[in-house]
């Protein structure tokens, strides 16, 4: 028999796993508010001030922090939508019937999602320059695909299976069409699977630094890898930085609090069965 | 109304890596405008697979569909104006009853919505959905998603009406009384309704006509009657009926009569060349517990039921048990003798288990 820890015992592990993984962004936030005379002194007395917030949403440093925020909700948002209208139908269609390579499609879809971004960069670099989608919205939601597709196509895929085809079989016999049926019976049932997936979808794209990296200079760059202009220079700005990073954190934050109870319905697919 | 008709209906299917799985081998059956026809068959038998093609939800292999002597074979399911009730449901849980009833009338546009509205309340009152029209399909008992189902199947006045497995996730309460209703309902609307059913009694009770499936083909078709009291084969015998017939190996003898073992000989019904090796077929009912005459049996078990019992017999020298319907009081171990009622025994052959009466 398994012995459970005591109330207090579990609560007290918590906080202690709570304190070990805030500290970071405790750690930034602080950085955040001090002063940039102050940044390297390693005790907590400081006056703390926003004049790092100001600078970087000012765009005084000649760093456009406000425009690679837009970049990247337009990039990722983009992508994700794009994902949607084309994973919903490949993923119901893959869930629906089998046909010749189907499996071989779905695995060389998942294998996006394990086989590492830089090794098909340099590629991706050259293809990009010589097609003009170089750091180009278009270009950037384009090979978020890689990220985000997969997702789409395999969490809604498990979805759709859930369904029971004899759903879609009663409207087919009433005279809905394949696709009336798609549309009217099958997707309105797997709502929560696509809130869940498209906040996942997005806050990976948001997350994804390698692409905008390489494949962007300044027209289509986003928070991940502007976050990081203000390291450059003859001095780096790490209080600079720090609010960078924690201003864009705010979107995916604010998403997944506002469909959380979709999302512990949505991310327990397959596991639970209702 | 129309008639249905299948003609040497084929389904095969086959996966890759996988043994083709002969699901349905060459199906034959009409049916008359109106008729209620009970499909009867153990799971796995080619059952659903059937009603599955007819509804054009599976693609045939081969052989031909016809609704009113015009064949559907090559036309999708929303061209073939058949009502299905599915198994599960297949209920719309977003949506209340009425707007589940609904659904179906809308496909083309082609109801207004005052007709519309009329159409979900005729129905509703015929199945006795009423009360529960703005329900979600969450909330309703099992019998009453149940005639949701047969509801959203009649609502659109389709020529035939295929039934999988009605009954069988209902509670025995509820059973009974939806099968009453099923039987009202269909007799009012007269339409051409195929039953899935892997329950004997089910099939007993609402059937005009019965067939009895087998791996994938039909090894008997007829009334209840004919089914019960002249099974064609051994395996419709054994399936139909409840408590199970009795089938006993025994070996013909010169004088017409059955040997079961040394001491044990039943009359046959037919005369069966001698030496020849049969089963034996007596349903419990057909058999008697008697003081007097009979075959010499000894009582091993009995399980009371309010108006009668249910005995297990053994008799000298015969491996199998007997089963015998009996009142409700039996005393146990006690030496009895059991009859057969005459000219009520079935007698099989006991290689091909074809009937030989
Ligand atoms: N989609 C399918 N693919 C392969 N085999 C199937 C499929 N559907 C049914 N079968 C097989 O066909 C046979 C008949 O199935 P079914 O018609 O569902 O039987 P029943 O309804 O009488 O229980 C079974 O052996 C079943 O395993
Ligand atoms: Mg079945």
């Amino acid at each position: 028999m398994r012995k459970r820890l005591p109330g207090w015992l579990a609560d007290a592990a918590l906080i202690l796993y709570f304190v070990f993984s805030l500290f970071p962004v405790a750690w930034m936030a602080i950085l955040s508010l001090k002063p940039a005379n102050q940044l390297f002194s390693t005790y907590f007395s400081f006056t703390p001030t926003l004049d790092a917030y100001r600078t970087v949403l000012g765009g005084s440093e000649g760093i456009p922090f406000v425009r690679f925020f837009g970049n990247s909700l337009v990039v990722s948002v983009g992508a994700v939508a794009l994902s949607l209208v084309v994973g919903l139908p490949a993923a119901y269609a893959s869930a629906r019937w089998r046909f010749k390579g189907s499996e071989h499609l779905m695995f060389t879809l998942l294998s996006f999602r394990f086989a590492p971004e830089l090794t098909v960069i340099i590629p991706l670099f050259v293809l990009y320059q010589k097609l003009g989608l170089f750091d180009t919205y278009t270009g950037m939601v384009w090979v978020l695909q890689l990220v985000t597709l997969p997702l789409v196509v395999w969490i809604m895929r498990s979805y759709f299976a859930d369904l029971s085809p004899e759903l879609e079989q009663a409207a087919l016999l009433d005279g809905y069409s394949r696709t009336q049926a798609f549309f009217k019976v099958a997707l309105p049932l797997v709502k929560p699977g696509i809130a869940a997936v498209s906040l996942l979808a997005f806050i990976f794209a948001w997350n994804n630094f390698v692409f905008p990296l390489i494949l962007t200079s300044h027209e289509a760059q986003t928070v991940t890898v502007g976050a990081l202009s203000f390291l450059g220079g003859d001095r780096p700005k790490y209080h600079l930085t720090a609010a960078a990073a924690l201003v864009s954190v705010v979107p995916p934050l604010l998403l997944a609090l506002t469909i959380q109870r979709y999302l512990v319905r949505g991310l327990s697919f397959g596991a639970v069965k209702s | 109304m129309t008639g249905l008709e299948l003609r040497e209906l084929r389904k095969t299917y086959r996966s890759r890596g996988r043994p083709a799985v002969e699901a349905v081998r060459g199906l034959d059956l009409a049916l008359d405008s109106g008729e209620l026809l009970g499909l009867l068959g153990p799971s796995g038998c080619g059952k659903s697979t059937t009603l599955r093609m007819i509804a054009g939800l599976e693609a045939v292999t081969g052989g031909d569909i016809l609704i009113g002597g015009a064949s559907v074979t090559g036309r999708p399911a929303r061209r073939r104006n058949i009502g299905v009730a599915f198994e599960n449901y297949a209920l719309y849980p977003p949506l209340t009853v009425a707007e589940n009833l609904a659904f179906g009338l809308k496909a083309r546009g082609r109801s207004a919505r005052g007709e519309v509205r009329r159409k979900v309340a005729g129905i509703a009152e015929r199945v006795g959905l009423t009360d529960v029209l703005d329900a979600r399909p969450a909330g309703l008992s099992s019998g009453q998603k149940q005639r949701v189902s047969l509801a959203r199947a009649l609502i659109r006045a389709p020529d035939v009406l295929l039934l999988d497995e009605p009954l069988s996730h209902l509670d025995a309460a509820q059973r009974d009384t939806t099968r009453r209703e099923l039987k009202r309902i269909q007799r009012e609307m007269g339409h051409t309704t195929i039953l899935v059913t892997h329950d004997q009694e089910e099939a007993l009770s609402l059937a005009d006509r019965i067939a009895v499936m087998r791996d994938g083909a039909i090894e008997q078709l007829g009334t209840p009657y004919e089914i019960y009291d002249h099974p064609a084969t051994a395996f419709v015998a054994d399936f139909v009926g409840e408590p199970a017939i009795n089938l006993l190996p025994a070996v013909a003898d010169a004088d017409g009569r059955a040997r079961l073992s040394a001491g044990v000989r039943i009359p046959l019904p037919v005369p069966v060349p001698a030496g020849r090796p049969v089963l034996v077929g007596i349903r419990p009912e057909d058999l008697a517990l008697t003081g007097a005459d009979g075959v010499p049996a000894r009582v091993v078990a009995h399980e009371p039921l309010l108006e009668s019992g249910i005995a297990t017999l053994a008799l000298d020298g015969v491996e199998r048990h007997l089963v015998v319907l009996t009142g409700p009081e039996v005393r146990l171990a006690h030496d009895e003798r059991v009859r057969v009622a005459a000219g009520l025994t079935h007698v099989f052959d006991a290689e091909t288990g074809d009937s030989l009466r």
